[in-house]
Parts: structure tokens; C-alpha cells; sequence
């Protein structure tokens, strides 16, 4: 079981860029005693100049999970992902997902929006 | 765009995301094994990673950082083989020994494109980008030693010849690719310019910071 870790401690913050097209994933780490003890990682992208969160991983509440979003941000499918990772596995696991489904993730996100 | 080029420029979004998510592990997983990476990294900032073994992925992502840079981001560059450089603080070097260096010119004309060489630097099997030199020129780039290669200038003779004429002569020194000799004479007689066969890398430099200032 991960520990719980709360958006507000994270004290690191950074946006990889995947493409010139405005694909990116946005990752947000806690680390301490030399650790990373939780991180978030999302999916973002831009439609028509607007960015979107569209698929989080995320391992800072108590399990680990993906959370697919709507275009307000609000949880629209969650799924638990494998237990009892450590969370570098947990890391490779959300990036393997990632890379494996971002495109699908994208297009039903577009097909969704009003 | 028809359906076929939707298609391709899909692919081409595909491929460069999953090489890019591939990168974005690595990066990752280095972070994770070792957080101290992220002292030297800004928490807040844009991370473009440059594969150390593969030039033309780090050509196209150094062009990203670039566009990212020039939109207001804070960028770091990460190589996969660790180091860390913030994409403002990259200063192009011209090569030590440019004085010898041989340009070599090409001038398209479908495209206004005056494009120079160095002859021994360029080498296309080294990972090179291209970066603003001011709002006429941009320079052709190692991307990991950025060491300059060469130059690109668009808008040659519709812009470029216009504000600083003199540079009109380099054209007697180009291959010359969708106009003629003949042509370029003309131009030259228009504008009085004198032809110009010997032209050195220095003197282009020099030529263009004159240009910058």
C-alpha cells in the first residue's frame, strides 16, 4: 500500500513536452529523506488552442489508480492499477499504460466534449 | 488537408509522442532513483528531453524547446546521458577556427532560402536544430555541443536583401537552385551590388553581427 499524499505536498512540479502540437505530461512528485515518497503523472493536450487534462496515474492517495477526465476535470472512469508496486514500477506501469493508449485516451476525449 | 494527409501528419504526432514518452520514462526514472536531479532542475519548469544516441530526435525536440522558450515557457533541457542546461542560458559558439572555414551556399528560390554550410562542421550526422539568431537569420546548431554549422536565411530577397543590400552579393557566391546567373546579375545591376566569388566564413559572421547590431 502507497502512502497517502495530499496535492498541497507536493514540492516538485514539472511539464514534459511530448510534441510541438501541445501534447505534454505534467508530473507532480513528493520527495523526502532522499525518496520520492508520491507522484501524479497526467496526460495533457490541447484542442483547438485549449488545454486539457485528459488521463491521470496517480499514487499519492492510499492505492494506486488511473483516473480518466472529462473536460471539466471531473473522474469519469477510474481503474486501479497493479498492487503492491514500489513506485518506480508504479511510474513504468503508468507510462506503459500511457504510451499504450494516449492516442485512444485523446480521441474518445475529443468525441466526448459538448 | 485531405483525409490522406490527416492521416500522415497523425502518424507523425503518434511516433513523436510514444519516442517522447519513452524519453519522458527515462527522465523519470532517473529522477526517481535519484531526486537530487531535481535541484538543478526549477520545480514549475518545461522538460524537453534530448536523447544522447539519437541526433534527429534531438534536433526535432531542441526545435520544440526552442518554440516553447520563444511562447514564455521556462525550459530545461535534460540529455539522457544526465546533464541539465537551461534553454536560455544555451549560447551558440561559432567554430574556433572559422577564419579557414569554407561556406558553401545554396539559394532556393521556391522557397527565398539562402541556406550556408560550413564545410567540415556541418556534418548531418550530427544532431542540429535551428535557433534564432535575430528576426532575420537563424543559425544551424549542434544541439548538444552548440557549436554553430552553419546558417539559415528565409525570406532572402524579399526581406532580408532589403534591409541590408549588401548581402544581395552573396548570391554570386551560392548554387544557385530555381533562378539563373543571368538572373542574379540583374539584380545585382538593379541594386549596383558588385559580384562576390570569394566569400569566407568569417567574413559572413562578421557580416551578421553587423546585420544583429
Amino acid at each position: 500500500m502507497l502512502p497517502p499524499g495530499p496535492r498541497s505536498t507536493y514540492n516538485i512540479e514539472y511539464e514534459i513536452s511530448l510534441s510541438s502540437l501541445g501534447d505534454a505530461s505534467r508530473v507532480r512528485i513528493r520527495t523526502g529523506s532522499g525518496n520520492v515518497e508520491a507522484f501524479m503523472l497526467q496526460y495533457e493536450t490541447l484542442v483547438a488552442t485549449q488545454p486539457y487534462q485528459v488521463v491521470r496515474y496517480d499514487v499519492a492517495h492510499g492505492y494506486a489508480h488511473r483516473d480518466l477526465l472529462n473536460h471539466e476535470g471531473d473522474v469519469i472512469d477510474k481503474r486501479p492499477m497493479s498492487e503492491h508496486l514500489g513506485r518506480k514500477e508504479a511510474l513504468q506501469e503508468a507510462m506503459g499504460d500511457l504510451k499504450s493508449n494516449w492516442h485512444s485516451y485523446r480521441e474518445n476525449f475529443v468525441a466526448r466534449l459538448p | 488537408m485531405s483525409t490522406r494527409e490527416a492521416k500522415a501528419k497523425e502518424a507523425e504526432r503518434a511516433e513523436v509522442v510514444n519516442a517522447n514518452i519513452d524519453l519522458a520514462s527515462e527522465f523519470l526514472g532517473a529522477v526517481f532513483d535519484n531526486p537530487a536531479i531535481a535541484e538543478e532542475i526549477p520545480s514549475g519548469a518545461t522538460v524537453v528531453v534530448m536523447p544522447a544516441d539519437d541526433p534527429k530526435r534531438a534536433a526535432s525536440n531542441f526545435d520544440m524547446a526552442a518554440r516553447l522558450s520563444e511562447s514564455g515557457k521556462d525550459v530545461s533541457l535534460w540529455t539522457t546521458d544526465g546533464n541539465v542546461l537551461h534553454y536560455k542560458t544555451v549560447t551558440p559558439t561559432w567554430p574556433s577556427h572559422l577564419g579557414r572555414v569554407k561556406p558553401l551556399l545554396d539559394y532556393y528560390r521556391e522557397t527565398d532560402t539562402l541556406r550556408v554550410e560550413f564545410v567540415g562542421v556541418f556534418d548531418p550526422r550530427r544532431p542540429w536544430g535551428e535557433v534564432e539568431l535575430n528576426r532575420l537569420v537563424s543559425l544551424i546548431m549542434d544541439t548538444q555541443t552548440f557549436e554553430i554549422l552553419g546558417l539559415m536565411i528565409p525570406d532572402f530577397l524579399s526581406r532580408v536583401v532589403r534591409t541590408a543590400p549588401h548581402m544581395l552579393s552573396w548570391l554570386t557566391a551560392a548554387r544557385l537552385h530555381g533562378i539563373s546567373e543571368e538572373e542574379v546579375g540583374e539584380l545585382l545591376r538593379e541594386r549596383r551590388r558588385p559580384a562576390r566569388r570569394n566569400v569566407n566564413a568569417e567574413s559572413l559572421r562578421r557580416e551578421l553581427t553587423a546585420l544583429t547590431a
